[in-house]
């Protein structure tokens, strides 16, 4: 393969047309054309863009892709694999956490064969949780067996998405393939590019994808995934060598291909000034634009400075990058992601072998570990790497650029003040009917020690915070809490502060049920163990959106089975709020969110019905518009995890920002929700079902009461709507009605 | 080396500047800027003083270290709309009038009342060498006049640069208080004039901003806006587009002569207190429970709760309700027995949703401008 230079701005056989995008919605642009079959994915940041494009994409009727929001990346990944042994073509996008909860089938899906593209959006790999860009969710994929472009800028984007595809699906190759490209700077940063504008051109291009053994022609039955031992496992894994070795002429081949239709040429390695470089700079993506423009600095004032980017890391250039160094003293490696104790990221230990296959080769590798977690990369980083480098006699090979000791003299003490115990929360009893609550005075509660403080940063009128006050006032003594990612974490404990005068722990998303449960068996062990002398009365309480739950359902039941003694809180608002309403199962029927632009099809998912199949102790649901009720629930479910094990609570959510309504009107919107038994308030007690609040004696209204308050649903009380409004009453009657008949009758 | 100029009005020798400046149709030119202000300087706007300065042709090709770039950064608080602006402005110079640039903003999650930037980055050239923050802009455009408290929003400032608040003051008032080393700045009246209108502020905010770039054609930035908010309706858009005419035409400009300081140097955002020496292992947040010292009257949009204790019967609900935790209460004797009271609010907490003021059942609480 040989080397390009510059991305020549050459003109191809079809029409150009010029667009202002960014990098999302390049990727967005290219699977418009291209009209996958399937596209399975799960919103994350800063990824979600691509799915939400075309999501309203396909609500407007411009694609036929089928968009399946999965339960999680996890699911997502299964979809698309499904969908790939169909034989047509499937997409998935993502980033960081998305991807490594996915990860397990990634080598599944090469190791098999099945051809499909994900747009990898790279982004810091947690923890500590950070949302922005850096290259440590890369280095996972570069070990999946999957080809791997890394696209520098949106036009990059656009262009390796149809080069990347090709590659893919080539019978030579018949892999699935990445196409990276930096989250953010890439992902959101818009730039002027130009597309094909004629569609058939590119599909025309492109071709059908190629016959492959599918699981879909009854005259052709095939076993996939068959189990293999030893005698064979090595060589499976051999072919797959084989295809990714052949993937490096193919590639090769489609670029060339590609430059003839857009005039754009590509290479393996994107190299700029590099023919009489005495120094030179390796350094991936959006900042390859930078290292260029400290080069031309450094050429003004004398240096022969070049710097080079591979355009694909899997199979890696290894031959074109010893060509570049053959002649060039010192090479300074930028990795955006640190292997930690390999001496080097991944662009570093991948550059000092490939360069010591060449016997001529005397190059020194000098690796800078730089702009982690989205930190910036200006002309003076360049320069300074470059320049750190120049007298490269005592320069260290290795070093983080930017690290920071801190403000001399400021000693961090990690404790806070610690909330007093809580002494004035509702008594409960036990009594033939159930739990029983004594002495809730919601005036003299708010005298309660505050569990959470002000000063966090959730939006004017968010229904968060009310609801985690209210639960507070009924647990007594001391709390231990877990929050799963979500509005409630992120606005609450955002380095290098919190809100929280007790001991308080983030973890991601799925996982936040199992981790507390971990906590919980490890403090009564402790207490056994006399570790820890005085038991204090503490309860263990997690809090999540439907969200977290959307995503933790199979991990929070799990902990639901297990009856670990703890409190699971539900708020649910109805979507991802905090990355812009995407749509989660709770979302109700109907609504337009930005992963569902032609409206929800299904019911929302009724999570405190799926936790008393559980068989939970105590299950309930709380509304902020019912306080007292809501205390004494809490109390309850205080004394349930105290003594009996898991407690789950729902408590429905006002989101002002994506609901669209005035925050000041937070209560009463909740209220008709509670009214219309859309969120009916009732229990779960040792398995048996009441109702804490029946509208049917006053007066239940009908749930168009609800929708028309805010502007995320009112389209529903519309005429031309008349048959979801009436099929959204119906499954709320038959839901309540059910509720009812669970009330009457203690067996059910 | 720059040619000896002499003052137009005067006479005297003065130290001139040539830079690269957007030009109509997607265009770069040069323009002569004088930088020395002497005590013979003419009141009011000359036409060799930035912004406006004297286009000029440069003989021959343009170095590389000359080359043009022009920056804008839109300073807002999320809900304001200075990202759709900011689009906006891209959509107009990149999209339509052909110039090489990146638009984006400042990334987090998407919340309502944080500080949020949009930045416009435009450069001679076909290649977007930059992907950072505006650091340095050319143009800054201030979506809330509380935002100028903050010294931070002035950050980096060119010293030609102009700044334009959303404000109801007079710009000769603004002037004396906002602390911009020289340039141009402008006020307009965003909110009155947008709700006079019943259209947004952030549109009145796209016509001043456009009234500072004469490069910005005003047929185009028209068409551009009926192309991205048609949509919502033709009433809306004639709002949308009166709202853009009269930020233009409302927008009051004044020339900041040099007051003999710099800037506010650009952020450093790495600089922070805690760092690899003595920030704790393992991510530990070195200010549990610290959001409690913080102040978020920047969050509030103008009106704010009034709390009258005669009339407050202490049920608690505006306690329950208030997603910010603002009401103090205390234990008091009341005839005889303690109980909790109500003793107001803490206002550096409030973020004026008024959820209290529609709770509260005896008028104890009631809405007042701020």
């Amino acid at each position: 393969m040989s080397l390009a230079e510059e991305r020549a701005a050459g003109t191809g056989t079809a029409a150009m047309k010029r667009i202002f995008a960014n990098g999302n919605e390049m990727a967005a642009e290219a699977a418009r054309q291209v009209d996958f079959h399937v596209m399975g994915y799960f919103p994350i940041t800063p990824s979600t863009e691509i799915a939400e494009n075309l999501d309203k994409m396909k609500a407007q009727g411009k694609i036929r892709t089928v968009m399946i929001p999965g339960d999680g990346e996890h699911g997502a990944a299964g979809i698309s694999y499904g969908a790939s042994w169909s034989g047509g073509r499937v997409l998935n996008a993502t980033s960081a956490q998305g991807l490594l909860y996915a990860l397990e089938q990634y080598p599944v899906q090469s190791g098999t064969r099945r051809p499909m593209l994900v747009y990898l959006v790279t982004r810091t790999v947690s923890g500590p949780l950070d949302i922005k860009g850096d290259h440590s969710d890369l280095a996972y994929a570069m070990e999946t067996g999957w080809v791997v472009f890394f696209a520098k800028d949106p036009q990059e984007v656009y262009d390796l998405s149809f080069v990347a595809l090709a590659t893919a699906e080539d019978p030579r190759v018949r892999l699935p393939v990445i196409v990276a490209f930096d989250g953010f700077f890439t992902s959101h940063q818009r730039r002027p590019g130009l597309v094909v504008s004629d569609d058939e051109a590119v599909r025309t291009w492109l071709g059908p994808p190629p016959e492959a053994p599918h699981l879909l022609d009854p005259n052709h039955p095939i076993t996939a995934g068959a189990y293999m031992n030893e005698p064979d496992l090595l060589n499976n894994r051999y072919q797959l060598h084989l295809a990714m070795e052949a993937a490096r002429e193919v590639a090769a081949e489609k670029m060339a291909a590609f430059e003839n239709l857009s005039g754009r040429a590509y290479g393996e390695v994107a190299s700029y000034r590099m023919e009489d470089a005495r120094v030179a700079m390796a350094i991936l993506g959006s900042s390859f634009d930078t290292a260029k423009e400290a080069v031309d600095i450094l050429r003004e004032s004398g240096v022969r400075a070049g710097a080079f980017a591979p355009t694909i890391l899997r199979p890696f250039p290894g031959s074109a990058i010893r060509d570049l160094l053959r002649r060039i003293p010192a090479v300074v490696v930028c990795d955006r992601q640190d292997t930690a104790g390999a001496e080097g990221g991944r662009l570093s230990t991948e550059i000092r072998a490939a360069i010591q296959a060449d016997d001529e080769n005397t190059t020194r590798v000098f690796t800078r570990i730089y702009g982690l977690g989205g930190r910036d990369y200006t002309v003076d980083d360049a320069l300074y790497l470059f320049r750190d480098v120049l007298g490269h006699e005592e320069a260290a090979p290795f070093a983080f650029h930017g690290a920071y000791p801190g403000e001399e003299g400021k000693v961090a003490v990690p404790h806070a003040v610690p909330a007093a115990p809580h002494c004035i929360a509702p008594k409960v009893t036990r009594g033939e009917k159930g739990l029983a609550t004594a002495g809730t005075n919601l005036r003299d509660l708010t005298m309660a020690p505050a569990r959470v403080l002000p000063g966090h940063s959730a939006c004017p009128g968010c229904g968060i915070y009310p609801n985690l006050n209210l639960l507070f006032k009924g647990i007594p003594g001391r709390v231990v809490l877990l929050f799963a990612t979500g509005c409630a974490e992120i606005t609450s404990s955002g380095y290098p502060s919190s809100a929280f005068p007790v001991s308080f722990l983030h973890n991601l998303f799925q996982n936040g049920a199992p981790t507390l449960s971990g906590l919980v068996e490890a403090f009564h062990e402790r207490v056994r163990r006399g570790e820890i002398p005085d038991e204090p009365d503490i309860t263990f309480v997690m809090v999540t959106g439907d969200g977290g739950m959307d995503i933790g359902i199979g991990a929070s039941l799990g902990t639901a089975f297990r009856n670990h003694k703890m409190i699971l809180m539900e708020y649910d608002n109805g979507g991802y709020m905090n990355t812009g309403y995407q749509g989660s199962t709770a979302t109700p029927f109907g609504v337009v969110t930005t992963t569902s632009h032609a409206g929800k099809t299904t019911f929302p998912r009724d999570s405190a019905q799926i936790f008393a199949a559980s068989h939970a102790p105590y299950v309930a649901t709380v509304s902020e518009s019912f306080p007292k009720d809501f205390v004494d629930k809490a109390a309850k479910a205080a004394a349930v995890a105290k003594e009996d094990g898991f407690v789950f609570l729902r408590a429905i959510s006002a989101c002002p920002l994506n609901w669209g309504f005035d925050p000041r009107h937070g209560v009463a919107v909740i209220d008709k929700a509670v009214r219309s038994t859309y969120f009916p308030l009732y229990e779960v007690d040792h398995g048996r079902t009441k109702i804490t609040f029946d509208p049917e004696g006053r007066r239940r209204i009908p749930v168009s009461e609800w929708l028309s308050q805010s502007a995320n649903t009112k389209h529903l009380v519309r005429p031309e709507n008349a048959e979801r409004l009436a099929a959204f009453q119906g499954e709320v009657d038959r839901r309540w009605a059910r509720l009812q008949a669970m009330h009457a009758s203690p067996i059910l | 080396m720059e040619p000896e100029y002499t003052c137009p009005f005067v006479g005297l020798p003065i130290e001139v500047h040539t830079r690269r400046v957007p030009a109509s149709g997607g265009a770069w030119a040069s323009h002569l800027e004088c930088r020395s202000q002497g005590e013979y300087c003419p009141p009011g706007d000359c036409i060799l003083r930035p912004p406006h300065g004297t286009q000029v042709a440069l003989p021959g090709d343009v170095k590389r270290a000359d080359t043009g770039r022009f920056e804008i950064r839109l300073e807002g608080i999320g809900g304001l709309g200075a990202n759709l602006i900011g689009k906006i402005l891209a959509d107009v110079a990149v999209g339509r009038l052909g110039f090489t640039g990146t638009n984006f903003a400042s990334y987090g999650s998407e919340k309502k009342g944080s500080p949020v930037k949009a930045f416009v980055r435009l450069v001679e050239g076909s290649e977007i060498r930059d992907n950072t923050p505006v650091q340095n802009p050319d143009l800054l455009a201030v979506f809330h006049e509380s935002l100028t408290k903050t010294p931070a929003t002035f950050q980096g400032l060119r010293s030609d640069a102009t700044v334009i608040v959303a404000s109801k003051r007079p710009v000769e008032e603004l002037a004396e208080e906002i602390p911009i080393p020289s340039g141009r700045l402008g006020a307009v009246d965003a909110i009155g004039i947008a709700s006079e209108i019943g259209s947004r502020a952030n549109i009145v905010m796209l016509g001043a901003i456009s009234a500072a770039l004469e490069w910005m054609q005003v047929d185009v930035v028209e068409e551009t806006i009926r192309s991205l908010l048609g949509s919502k309706g033709a009433k809306l858009l004639e709002k949308n587009l009166e709202a853009f005419r009269r930020g233009r035409e409302g927008v009051r400009f004044q020339t900041i002569p040099h007051r003999g300081y710099a800037s506010v140097p650009a952020a450093k955002p790495h600089k922070t207190t805690w760092g690899y020496e003595n920030a704790p292992i393992g991510g530990l947040a070195p200010d549990p429970g610290g959001t409690a010292a913080r102040d978020l009257s920047m969050m509030r949009e103008g009106r704010i709760p009034k709390f009258i204790q005669e009339k407050c019967t202490n049920c608690a609900l505006c306690e329950i309700y208030c997603p910010d935790y603002a009401f103090r209460w205390e234990w008091q004797e009341v005839k005889g027995k303690r109980q909790a009271v109500n003793i107001g609010i803490e206002y550096r907490h409030c973020k004026g949703c008024l959820r209290c003021v529609e709770v509260c059942p005896s008028e104890a609480l009631v809405e007042v401008a701020e």
